[in-house]
């Protein structure tokens, strides 16, 4: 693949940009009928576990709003942590929060926050967010030492401000990484991130990847493998998912393809004519589906168009949160959110079925309930 | 009142005064020239570089306790900035309140003047930054000696013109702005498209009376509005959504 091909797919993230321009390329991104084939099959025949997805509580999703969730541009941390605490008592149906978040950790466990970083400072899971689960995972008993941020790149991760001086005490890394200097490689020419990957662990898909020297730091491998990273397979116990509201396209980039795409390597290739298969598939394997314990998407600050990069002008306050256990479930109210808002904005005039394929796609794999009528949607105004 | 406030917007420029480069801190500037820009924007220098994309200068920036990043595109015309400019507004808070084309939104102030398009985002959103976005502006570009454009006739209906105009030089900028209209355009040479998106009318200059007569005869009738010597006026093709998820290949 010619490097300027590739780059017309490639995010700007990673090269410390934060801003994306306008980019569709000149064909539409149409799937073809004929899909690849793929190791889905692989992964079914995984035996699940009691905690696999849709986790505790299928197809129920709590949304909580705030009018003033976002002050004068910046999310109010107060605010947002009783966002969270109504949205996390309205799902469990506790009245006590600790009892709450230990429904889905307990204290021995690792816990991995997969935040997405890669729209840059603008549009990242924010700061509101994830502190309000560390603090009310920490008052449930959770040790800040057992808690790690994670995401692909964790060049973006310092970027957007997730730092070791921001979070004392928590873990942070990304599968993707460099040196002090900005080497991608160490000294005998090898990629700091092959070290991060877990080859027991992969998505097969009969697209070849194919990347140069400049790309391939941001790919870790070519090839027809995706491999697992460590953090996931090795590292984390549970994973509890911290989205952006965003669009992708006339569809959404919520908890299944935060996820799916966040987690493995060698993914550019993947997105031309596996976007929803990738989206759901890689969900279904272990690493993800026993282990991700809850989806908390940050709707405070979000987009409705050139998502998921960051455009500006397509930036804009939802004024709320999204938590459920079910990934498929809270991706398709999610949806709704965004589409509405792009039909109000005259981005598209109807939603369209298509959009939801990564969705059906999973229900039809027991990841989650895509059907909206089934879908139990509890919204709380808080003011 | 909004008179006054205009009033007030215009006079900018001489409050700037007060203001100077040395009240900004620079936390980091970095310049990239012609296709030098992949280096910063990956794939969507594609759409840059379709504009005659020539320098761009990106700094960010402290001012007043905010933080800003500013980024200053030298393009090869004025034409061609407005053209960068136009694809990149959207419903603008504020809009073409000065001597030149501005766009004010939530996390963004725009501007195409004379050559240069200039992008300034605040990570803030707070109204501070919003306000402070134009003095940085003025501190940055010379806004009292640029060439200006002269919009065609039928597109000074739709007023502001700001995130309703747009101009098209190419594929790429076509398939952002109304991909209904490649289907009439492939295959066709020109030099410039102009769009108003509010009305969804079109104009075309083709490079020649080849091209002309080729793009008549594929246009349906009842979609001319216009034909001149030059160019040809017309009601675009029905706006098609989208149906992609989005551009972002990693």
């Amino acid at each position: 693949m010619e490097r300027r091909k590739f780059f017309k797919s490639l995010v700007i993230g990673g090269l410390g940009a934060t801003v994306s321009p306008i980019l569709k390329a000149a064909p539409t991104l149409t799937s073809t009928d004929i899909k690849p084939e793929t190791n889905i099959k692989d992964a079914l025949s995984i035996s699940r576990t009691e905690s696999s997805m849709p986790g505790k509580y299928p197809g129920k999703v709590v949304r909580v709003n705030h009018s003033l969730a976002v002050t004068d541009g910046k999310p109010s941390e107060e605010t947002v942590f009783e966002m969270l605490k109504e949205s996390i008592l309205k799902l469990t149906g506790e009245s006590d929060l600790n009892k709450a978040w230990l429904q889905f950790v307990g204290k021995d466990d690792v816990i991995g926050l997969k935040v997405n970083p890669v729209a840059g400072k603008l549009l990242t899971t924010s700061h509101a967010v994830t502190q309000a689960v560390i603090k009310q995972l920490e008052d449930a008993g959770i040790p800040r030492s057992n808690m790690v941020i994670w995401d692909r790149r964790e060049m973006q991760l310092h970027e957007t401000g997730y730092t070791e001086e921001n979070y004392p005490g928590i873990t942070i890394t990304g599968t993707e990484c460099e040196d002090a200097s900005g080497s991608y490689y160490n000294s005998e020419g090898k990629l700091y991130s092959e070290e991060r990957i877990d080859k027991d662990h992969y998505f097969y898909a009969d697209v070849e990847g194919e990347y140069d020297a400049y790309t391939m730091p941001f790919m870790v491998n070519g090839g027809k493998y995706s491999y697992f990273t460590k953090i996931c397979t090795q590292k984390v116990t549970k994973i509890i998912n911290l989205p952006v509201l965003k669009n992708a396209g006339s569809s959404v980039t919520l908890c299944m393809k935060n996820l799916a795409f966040g987690s493995i390597s060698n993914t550019a290739r993947l997105h031309k004519d596996l976007w929803h298969e990738t989206s759901a598939y890689v969900c279904a394997f272990p690493p993800l589906r026993d282990k991700v314990v809850l989806n908390i998407v940050d709707g405070l600050i979000g987009c409705f168009e050139g998502g998921p990069a960051a455009n500006p002008q397509f930036i804009c306050n939802y004024n709320t949160i999204l938590v459920g256990t079910d990934p498929v479930a809270v991706d398709r109210i999610g949806h709704d959110i965004v589409i509405a808002k792009r039909i109000e904005e005259g981005i598209q005039s109807e939603d369209k079925p298509a959009a939801l394929k990564f969705m059906h796609l999973a229900e039809e794999i027991k990841l989650g309930v895509a059907n909206r009528n089934k879908i139990d949607l509890t919204e709380v105004n808080l003011a | 009142m909004k008179y006054f406030f205009l009033t007030l917007l215009s006079l900018l420029p001489l409050f700037a005064v007060g203001q100077s480069l040395s009240d900004i801190t620079i936390e980091k500037e970095r310049t990239f020239v012609g296709t030098g820009l992949y280096g910063f924007m990956n794939g969507g220098s594609d759409l840059y570089l379709e504009y005659g994309f020539e320098k761009l200068t990106t700094r960010d920036i402290k001012y007043k306790d905010e933080k800003y990043t500013i980024d200053i595109y030298e393009m090869s015309s004025p034409e061609n900035a407005f053209g960068i400019y136009s694809l990149h507004t959207f419903k603008c808070m504020r809009a073409d309140t000065l001597r030149f084309f501005n766009c004010l939104s939530a996390y963004q102030y725009q501007a195409a003047i004379g050559n240069k398009y200039v992008s300034i985002v605040f990570q803030s959103g707070s109204n501070k930054a919003k306000r402070n976005a134009d003095e940085l502006l003025y501190l940055y570009v010379d806004t009292l000696n640029m060439k200006r454009i002269a919009l065609p006739l039928e597109m000074t209906k739709e007023i502001p013109y700001s995130s309703s105009i747009k101009y098209l030089k190419g594929n790429l900028s076509i398939s952002n702005a109304q991909p209904s209209l490649l289907k009439w355009i492939e295959g066709i040479s020109f030099s410039d498209i102009w769009l108003a998106s509010k009305s969804n009318t079109v104009i075309i200059y083709p490079t020649d009376d080849k091209n002309m007569a080729k793009l008549i005869e594929r246009i349906p009738k009842e979609n001319i509005l216009k034909i001149e010597d030059k160019y040809i006026y017309l009601k675009c093709p029905k706006k098609e959504d989208s149906n992609d998820t989005g551009v972002f290949g990693f």
